[in-house]
């Protein structure tokens, strides 16, 4: 099924099974933005620095805006827009980003939030040494880091189970 | 008037309103828009960073598959844009001065193709000297712009006079309350101290890259979504520079993605209207951040001579300051008249009653100057923060004790001859000292340093508009974005409060600049002052339309019917606000509007707030490297709305405060950035942040916000980098005049021979 310098990639992107034809220098944050319509994953630094763009590529977190897509033909992706069980939950840790102030203009919030589901995947009850070190490669100029921490520390406490969302409140 | 205890609501913490959105990728930030139709901008950009352009040959770009448009400053003409001075070409015609100037612009079906094809454009240049900050202001020296005086000024403003063709912006205040010269002073006074200080040009380092959609509508009107945080102003600056009616243009921005001020400059939408005119397309532009990085707007680096006439007891009798900021190659990202930023504000904490104070603004061939968080104080704050830490040392006095006898006291002038409404400096002084244990022993290698700041609380007018909707719900209207601040929430508790109802019946609903509730955008300490207020001012008059249409709709008995606790109450009885609420909604609309105006009158003694750290540092002398072992945040507040954002604010600020003073450098040589990406310019991240304690002090009189609120989002990062400078200098005796302070300064200040042998 390939042609010339088009790849087809075959991936799982948050439980659904996707094909797409690419070149092969085409990056995985762009499939993900442009070609498929997941505009969860933020492009911001463009060189794997700030870690906006991290997704969760059979569990390990990586920069999207690094990644050629051929690489993930096979894997499993997991992108922000993939946390939240349904339309009426969120996973512990987006309800706590939002009840201890763990975002302020939230561009880089879902790539914190996607590197911090894979540390309390990691280990479940995470030091704030451990926090700091897993979390230094995701940029925030916002919030000085303090209410990310701690937004990770009551996620832990809370344990795995979702939590009912509230109402959004702009329309 | 005093401050009662907050309402109860207030003292939970807040659920931001969007925050469901946010956590979920569901926020929609500009570069997310895609528009039927919709191409893709790009540019060819210089790599000069001074040249005359001899010819831009843009054929091979035009044949290119895909491409619909490729302009240059041919097709834009003189068009230039702004937030004051209109002085940067759209596109460049027959000069670049920097690198990443635009020098064609393409439109094409996709990003890659926009990006092939203005490859494609081969541009012939003939190099032209560079200006620096060393060669700007010489007799001779090179103009960067000889046709000055034919630039657009917005609102029919003029530039100010400057001494030197190069010198963009310029402001001198001068005062003396005693009749007595400056010189005399000088002359006569037991103490003169002359100190020289200077500072690192900074990036904003908000992660969201700057982005536009531009398309042109079937009623003719150019309608943007973009990431500008004062729609209304980038819409009067598209109307100057384009000649177009303000109402045939509509701004539409909700989420930014950090601003830090310097999103208050828009540069894509200019061309991006040429190209959509010329494809009858959507047009979307979004910033590589290498160009974020080189070709933006920045914080001016800034060198301040800071002169001081001290008496025997230390009172501090005259002070002169003399600063110089690099303005880069264009003035557009300054908003202030003066086309300055106040850096020359020096000892803005401190009563003087002779001053002297002066800044000029130069053109180089550099990253232009533009708003960034405090714009102005940081290097102010460092320089004269530093001085009179200096200043205490030589004269064997107490840091806290000197600060403590000069500070400013209610009601009296400031360094600009501005009287101060309100000063917390000796309270939030007396707070450190306590708090920090101040004087108390330390281990060798570890010093404290303290520092006092003080920050306007913004003013200015906007409006809200509230609606009954048929759910029973209350909708708030704005026209302000949100850039993480918080604001959206700020309008939902301060209504729910006012109106005595569950926070839930509240919701805010964003319009554009066609819509009924026009803002002046976030900035300046403003936000939560005046929208709060306008909030406070609708939702008084809506819960008192409620109260008397419920009588009507229940058939209660007129004037008797109170909303409280989400119940109408009536005597003994009461019903739910949701159910009576929906009942009302049946009936003809209900709609009030809550107009406040806090602008500041001159004459009038300014709302000012003050805040102040001490913080202890060890310092490595065999290696030159600063450890941060603790920070004591004192801040000065009224009622707090949003707890967590409150917090959040200081929090950030402190960081901002961190990343100034250890590292963050957006250095230039020979006209080349050399930090282009965020692999070169360093900000703190996670593993930066060091062990931190605020101590907040409620002020009993109101603040001018709602409900007696203050500001937070400019208060904490202007003093970081000297009360670290001081901390270095007591822990180790090396006196660090210039930030970042890097190990290479600290050893050199320790052992400069040592290190050049």
């Amino acid at each position: 099924m390939t042609t010339a310098n088009q790849h087809v990639v075959r991936f799982e992107l948050n439980g659904v099974p996707r094909e797409v034809s690419i070149r092969a220098n085409r990056r995985l944050i762009d499939v993900l933005r442009d070609d498929l319509g997941l505009t969860g994953t933020k492009e911001c630094c463009s060189v794997g620095v700030c870690g906006a763009c991290s997704v969760l590529v059979d569990g390990q977190v990586l920069s999207a805006c690094l990644l050629p897509a051929i690489t993930v033909d096979g894997t499993t992706i997991t992108t922000i827009e993939g946390l939240a069980p349904d339309e009426q939950h969120l996973t512990s840790l987006q309800d706590a980003f939002i009840r201890y102030g763990g975002f302020q203009c939230g561009i880089c919030t879902p790539g914190q939030i996607i590197a911090a589901t894979a540390l309390l995947q990691e280990i479940p009850h995470p030091t704030t040494e451990q926090i700091k070190h897993w979390m230094m490669g995701n940029l925030c100029r916002c919030t000085g880091y303090y209410k990310i921490v701690e937004s990770i520390q009551a996620a832990a406490e809370a344990g795995p189970q979702p939590v009912p969302r509230e109402p959004v409140g702009v329309r | 008037m005093q401050v009662l205890d907050p309402p109860a609501l207030l003292q939970e913490p807040e659920y931001r309103v969007e925050g469901p959105l946010k956590v979920t990728g569901n926020a929609r930030y500009t570069a997310d828009v895609t528009l039927p139709g919709m191409l893709w901008c790009a540019y060819a950009r210089s790599d000069r960073p001074h040249a005359r352009i001899l010819s831009v040959d843009v054929s091979a770009a035009r044949a290119l598959p895909g491409v619909h448009a490729v302009l240059t400053g041919a097709d834009t003409g003189d068009v230039c844009l702004g937030r004051r001075l209109l002085d940067w070409p759209a596109l460049a015609r027959d000069r670049v001065r920097i690198i990443g100037d635009r020098i064609a612009a393409v439109a094409a079906e996709s990003r890659e193709i926009a990006e092939e094809a203005a490859s494609l454009v081969r541009v012939e240049y003939e190099d032209l000297p560079l200006v620096t900050l060393e060669n700007a202001l010489d007799a001779d020296a090179p103009i960067l712009h000889p046709d000055i005086d034919s630039y657009r000024v917005l609102s029919n403003g003029k530039r100010p006079k400057t001494p030197h063709p190069n010198v963009h912006g310029h402001s001198l205040v001068e005062k003396s309350e005693t009749g007595e010269s400056l010189e005399s002073i000088f002359e006569r006074a037991d103490h003169v101290f002359d100190h020289t200080f200077s500072t690192a040009r900074e990036f904003q380092g908000f992660l969201e890259p700057r982005a536009c959609v531009v398309w042109i509508d079937d009623e003719g009107r150019l309608r943007v979504i973009n990431t500008n945080k004062s729609p209304a102003a980038v819409r009067q600056q598209l109307a100057t520079a384009l000649d177009l009616p303000e109402e045939q243009i509509v701004i539409d921005t909700t989420f930014i993605g950090g601003d830090f001020g310097g999103k208050g400059l828009s540069i894509d939408e200019f061309t991006c209207y040429f190209l959509a005119r010329a494809t009858g397309r959507p047009v979307k532009a979004v910033m590589a951040y290498v160009d974020e990085l080189q070709a933006s707007n920045a914080r001016h680096s800034a060198t301040m001579r800071l002169r001081t006439a001290v008496s025997a007891d230390g009172t501090f009798l005259a002070h002169q300051s003399e600063a110089i900021i690099d303005g880069g190659a264009y003035a557009a990202g300054k908003v202030s008249p003066a086309l300055v930023v106040p850096a020359h504000n020096t000892l803005s904490a401190y009563h003087v009653p002779v001053t002297r104070l002066e800044v000029k603004a130069v053109y180089t061939n550099s990253i232009p100057g533009g708003s960034m968080r405090a714009p102005g104080d940081p290097q102010s704050m460092f320089a004269g923060e530093c001085h009179v830490d200096m200043i205490a040392r030589e004269l064997g006095l107490d840091p806290i004790a000197l600060r403590r006898r000069n500070c400013l006291r209610d009601g009296e002038p400031s360094v600009t001859g501005e009287r101060v409404h309100r000063s917390r400096a000796v309270e939030v002084l007396d707070a450190l000292e306590r708090e920090s244990n101040w004087g108390s022993p330390l281990p060798d290698g570890h010093g404290r340093g303290v520092s006092l700041g003080v920050r306007h609380i913004g003013a200015g007018a906007t409006a809200v508009v509230l609606r009954l909707l048929d759910s029973g719900e209350v909708e708030v209207v704005t026209g302000v974005a949100d850039q993480g601040g918080g604001a959206y929430t700020v309008l939902r508790r301060v209504a729910a409060v006012v109106m005595s109802v569950d926070s839930r019946r509240v919701v805010v609903r964003h319009s554009d600049t066609s819509g009924p509730a026009p803002d002046p955008g976030v900035g300046g300490q403003r936000t939560t002052h005046i929208l709060g207020r306008a909030a406070q001012v609708g939702a008084t008059d809506m819960k008192a339309r409620l109260e008397e249409l419920a009588a009507e709709a229940m058939g209660w008995p007129a004037g008797e019917v109170r909303l409280e606790d989400d119940r109408f109450v009536v005597g003994d009885s009461s019903a739910p606000f949701a159910e009576v609420a929906e009942q009302i909604a049946k009936g003809p609309p209900v709609e009030v509007r809550g107009g406040y105006d806090g602008t500041h009158k001159p004459g009038e003694p300014g709302d000012f707030e003050f805040a102040g750290y001490v913080v202890q540092t060890a310092v490595d002398r065999e290696t030159g490297t600063v450890a941060i072992d603790n920070v004591l945040l004192v801040a000065d507040v009224g009622t707090i709305i949003n707890p967590i954002a409150h917090q959040g604010q200081l929090d950030g600020g402190l960081m901002f405060g961190i990343g100034a003073a250890l590292m963050e450098d957006l250095s230039f040589q020979d006209g080349r950035s050399t930090t282009p990406s965020l692999g070169d310019y360093k900000m703190p991240c996670q593993t930066d942040t060091p062990h931190f304690r605020t101590v907040l002090i409620h002020d009993p009189v109101e603040g001018p916000g709602p409900l007696g609120g203050k500001a937070a989002g400019e208060l904490t990062n202007t003093s970081v980098a000297p009360a670290v400078a001081n901390a270095v200098a007591a822990a180790c005796g090396a006196r660090i005049t210039q930030i970042p302070i890097t190990a290479e300064r600290i050893l050199e200040a320790l052992d400069g021979d040592a290190l050049k042998s």
